[in-house]
């Protein structure tokens, strides 16, 4: 019976990429009536509390729902006037003062006014648990005030300018937010629909299923071109991909390159290929330590050698990670900015390393680091071998093919690589455990440089060993660093903070706690029958979904006439058609089982 | 003759016995058309197998010397096509055949040796730990495999031993239930009878008399077990829960499916290793019913 059980369960789950593909088209029906943008997702919605979500959809609903006092711009990320028209800043850079919109309401009609705003940063102050959460911004504010509906008031402790034009914080209503026993829980901002400013409303939420999202026809920016968003449920790529293909969605992201390929064949559909400003890196156990420097974890001792992290990295040819995994969708990596925001980027110059495994062994014979009888290097004076875990998130295709390339360059390099996948939130434990010796990194960065260069620095060291505090990238700490990065944060002219960012960048390079591999490009599609106007971030050749700091693409969007009734798309038969070879290999063996028993029945 | 036969050792009549005993399975083997197809087909994919790093350099399996195309479709010099990193799929599907067999025999072994000896000595023992022993295999029994295995290897970690110990836990029970169940038919017979009169002890009744007599339907049911183990395996690993670092049929199915073949419309990448799949469950099947037919005690007035 677990035979026949097993062999039915594994058909179950084969087949759930055709059920998929299947259902979806049913929960996709368009009644005519309003005009819906679908967009493709399949990222769970972790908190609709805007304080406390982190994820790429819940980012994008809070972005839609609230408003906040300062844009990022569409064309360069520069920014721009939200809900605050104006803004002053004094001149010791410790008190900001914001002029707020007049005649805005919030979505139930309610006008909004300075006072609101005072609400919202005022929480981020007095509520401990939601100044925790956002403690790089929130620890620096002294107070917030409204002395008359227009005008809002915002005291700093220290200078940090960058930091209050990208605080990106979601101003919430304070006549609704007051009613929340605990503004901080995850669950406080649940009853729907949600009440912002913003310009469409999160709605109707069902888990697996859909986000709904209302436009907001008074807004104060001009009225959504689209009645509604809803970000449809696909668990598989291939599914999502064979939808707009039959015009059942509108707008897919995180393509892979062979299903962009396939999707640049379709009249209705335009590929969009934008270049991105997401970082892919390998984290280096250099030691993971407290702020009192107590060393903890057990990361290979090698790796604390500076020599030995610079040759892994001259080891990595990642023009090649760029060719063969991204199919040269993306750029090759260099330092912690990504090349998309040029006025901060470190380029390498003259101290880029240039992949060479003949180098890299040079550099690891020099510093005695000689190979055993199984050509496996050992450390210096014939200790240990050189053995290095490689973790790598589970669910991340491209993350598994880069370990199979980096993996063989290595082991040229008489190391051997133990690589296992891991679940996300488990390897996150073990990274903070300093329980690793290599792993796999990866952000998505916005436009002020000081939110990853922070992950560096020693201030955010843990202090316990417990892996709990998880402000630091990777242990890492450095005086020289940290000088820079205290001049930066406060440094007011652009040009002259772009010289200490790049020195910081420069420095974190060729240390190399951290190997940065590649920048990704953003692959995503649309179905330009039903939808056009998108406007991009930036304006030269950017982005429509995983925009920062606004949702210009959404807003700006229109429906284009014309209905097209798709059937069941090529992709799907293609689908239907490798999972059934497997179940007729599961049904011969659930038919042969049934005969035998038949037989023993006699 | 008779002289002949008296002049024999015990162990050289015990010999002689067993291979008479062999030699009608056998035959009765060989009457079954389909159980003759199937072990054709099996010993020429063990065969190959076996004999694949000879057939293909291992570095056709290495990303960094791929010499095709990205997911290029079939040609002279990639009978198959290529994957996304421009590797032959004629190539990983070849050596695929040896992590899956590989897994399905290993699997099934500890599988067949966990039953066994719960199967044995539940049935022998009896009692309190008989039905203790029972208890757990029934538990096991009603538990959904798959979601099971998927449950262990979240928490276990992915690699060959937790895939072959996690496909074991779950297919273990079966085995046990029947070894059991033979186990006290055997306990029945007069013979043994005799031997526990004779002073014959716990582990001497199991080892020379019960086992021997339950082994013939193990067999059986271990070639049953395989195409399973191997479905099973390839269940996990198509479904992103098998070890990344090597190739198996089912790894190559879910590198495809991940990296968009359904999408590109890649056929040359995805049939491969389902057709294998396919034809290994189907011989090892035709081999395991023809087995059954042959040792199956309620079968055997048929057999002539």
């Amino acid at each position: 019976m677990t035979r026949r059980l097993s062999a039915a369960g594994a058909a179950l789950a084969l087949s759930a990429g055709i059920l998929t593909a299947t259902s979806t088209q049913a929960a996709a029906q368009d009644d005519g009536e309003v005009d819906r943008l679908l967009v493709a997702t399949d990222q769970e919605v972790d908190t609709f509390n805007p304080f406390k979500s982190r994820y790429i959809i819940t980012y994008e609903t809070n972005l839609m729902t609230y408003d906040t006092l300062i844009r990022t711009g569409a064309e360069n990320y520069e920014p721009v006037p939200g809900l605050a028209s104006e803004w002053q800043e004094s001149d010791d850079g410790l008190t900001w003062t914001f002029t707020i919109r007049e005649g805005v309401e919030w979505s139930d009609g309610e006008s909004l006014t300075a006072e609101d705003v005072a609400y919202t940063y005022d929480l981020l102050i007095s509520d401990p648990a939601i100044h925790d959460w956002n403690i790089d911004f929130a620890g620096n504010l002294v107070s917030a005030e409204a002395p008359d509906d227009t005008t809002f008031v915002l005291t700093l402790k220290e200078a940090a300018p960058a930091e209050v034009l990208n605080a990106g914080i979601f101003i919430v209503p304070k006549h609704i937010w007051e009613t929340y026993p605990d503004p901080s829980a995850d669950d406080a901002n649940d009853r729907m629909p949600l009440v912002g400013s913003g310009p469409f409303q999160v709605s109707e939420y069902r888990a697996n299923e859909l986000v709904r999202l209302e436009a907001n026809e008074e807004y104060w920016d001009g009225a959504p071109g689209f009645d509604e968003i809803v970000y449809d449920y696909y668990s598989e790529g291939d599914a999502a991909v064979a939808a707009l293909e039959a015009g059942e969605v509108d707008l897919v992201r995180g393509l892979n390159p062979a299903q962009m390929e396939a999707l640049e064949g379709q009249d209705h559909v335009t590929v969009n290929n934008a270049q991105g400003r997401r970082f892919v890196s390998l984290i280096l156990n250099h030691g993971a330590q407290t702020a009192d420097g107590e060393l903890y974890g057990d990361g290979h001792p090698a790796l604390r050698d500076p020599v030995v992290r610079q040759a892994l990295h001259t080891a990595i040819d990642k023009a090649e990670l760029v060719d063969k995994v991204l199919d040269g969708n993306g750029d090759p990596a260099v330092s912690i900015i990504p090349a998309i925001f040029e006025q901060w980027h470190w380029d390498g110059g003259d101290e880029l390393v240039q992949f060479s495994i003949d180098e890299a062994n040079r550099l690891l014979d020099e510093a005695g680091y000689e190979r055993g009888e199984d050509g496996i290097r050992t450390m210096p004076g014939g200790g240990d071998p050189l053995s290095f875990r490689f973790y790598h998130h589970a669910d991340y295709t491209d993350y598994a093919n880069v370990v199979q390339f980096v993996t063989e360059w290595w082991e040229e390099l008489g190391l051997e690589i133990v690589s296992e996948p891991i679940e996300q939130g488990s390897l996150n434990d073990l990274v903070y455990l300093g329980e690793y010796d290599i792993a796999f990194s990866g952000w998505g960065v916005g436009p002020n440089p000081t939110e990853m260069l922070a992950m560096h620095t020693c201030e955010v060291l843990p202090t316990t060993t417990d892996g709990s505090e998880r402000s630091h990238e990777n242990f890492y700490c450095n005086e020289e660093y940290d000088a820079l990065h205290e001049q930066q944060v406060v440094e007011p002219d652009p040009e002259a903070r772009a010289e200490l960012v790049r020195e910081q960048q420069r420095i974190l390079y060729q240390d190399a706690p951290v190997i940065w591999l590649y920048y990704q490009n953003v692959l995503e599609a649309y179905n330009h029958e039903r939808v056009d106007d998108f406007t991009v971030q930036p304006a030269e050749g950017g982005m429509i979904t995983g925009q920062q700091g606004f949702i210009w693409s959404f807003l700006s969007a229109t429906p284009v006439g014309g209905e097209d009734d798709g059937g069941v798309s090529t992709g799907v038969l293609m689908g239907a058609g490798a999972v059934l070879l497997v179940l007729v290999a599961g049904g011969a063996f659930l038919f042969m089982r049934r005969r035998s028993t038949a037989d023993e029945r006699e | 003759m008779s002289t002949a036969t008296r002049a024999m050792s015990p162990r050289a009549v015990r010999r002689a016995r067993r291979r008479r005993a062999v030699a009608r399975a056998w035959r009765d083997y060989r009457a079954q058309r389909s159980g003759m197809v199937g072990l054709v087909v099996l010993g020429a994919i063990v065969l190959l197998a076996l004999a694949a790093p000879l057939l293909i350099d291992a570095s056709a399996l290495s990303v960094t010397q791929a010499t095709g195309g990205r997911m290029s479709p079939p040609s002279a010099e990639f009978p198959l096509g290529t994957d996304e990193t421009g590797r032959s799929v004629l190539a990983l599907t070849v050596w695929g055949t040896r992590l899956s067999l590989l897994i399905g025999l290993t699997a099934t072994v500890a599988a067949i040796l966990v039953g066994t000896l719960v199967g044995i000595t539940s049935g022998h023992v009896g009692g309190w730990y008989g039905w203790i022993a029972l208890r757990v295999s029934d538990w096991f029994m009603v538990l959904p495999s798959l979601v099971v295995a998927i449950a262990l290897l979240a928490v276990l970690g992915r690699s060959f031993a937790t895939t072959v110990a996690v496909i074991a836990l779950v297919s273990w029970s079966s085995t046990a239930r029947l070894v059991r169940a033979q186990t006290l038919t055997v306990q029945a017979r007069p013979y043994l009878e005799r031997a526990r009169a004779l002073g014959a002890g716990h582990w001497h009744q199991m080892t020379r008399h019960i086992l021997p007599n339950v082994l013939p339907l193990v067999l059986a049911s271990a070639t049953l077990l395989v195409p399973s183990a191997i479905l099973m395996e390839s269940s996990l690993a198509w479904l992103g829960l098998g070890d990344p670092n090597v190739v198996s049929w089912g790894s190559i199915l879910n590198r495809a499916s991940s990296n968009g073949a359904v999408s590109a419309h890649a056929w040359w990448y995805l049939l491969p290793p389902g057709l294998a799949i396919l034809i290994v469950v189907a011989a090892f099947m035709m081999c395991g019913r023809a087995l059954e037919a042959v040792f199956n005690p309620r079968l055997r007035g048929e057999a002539p």
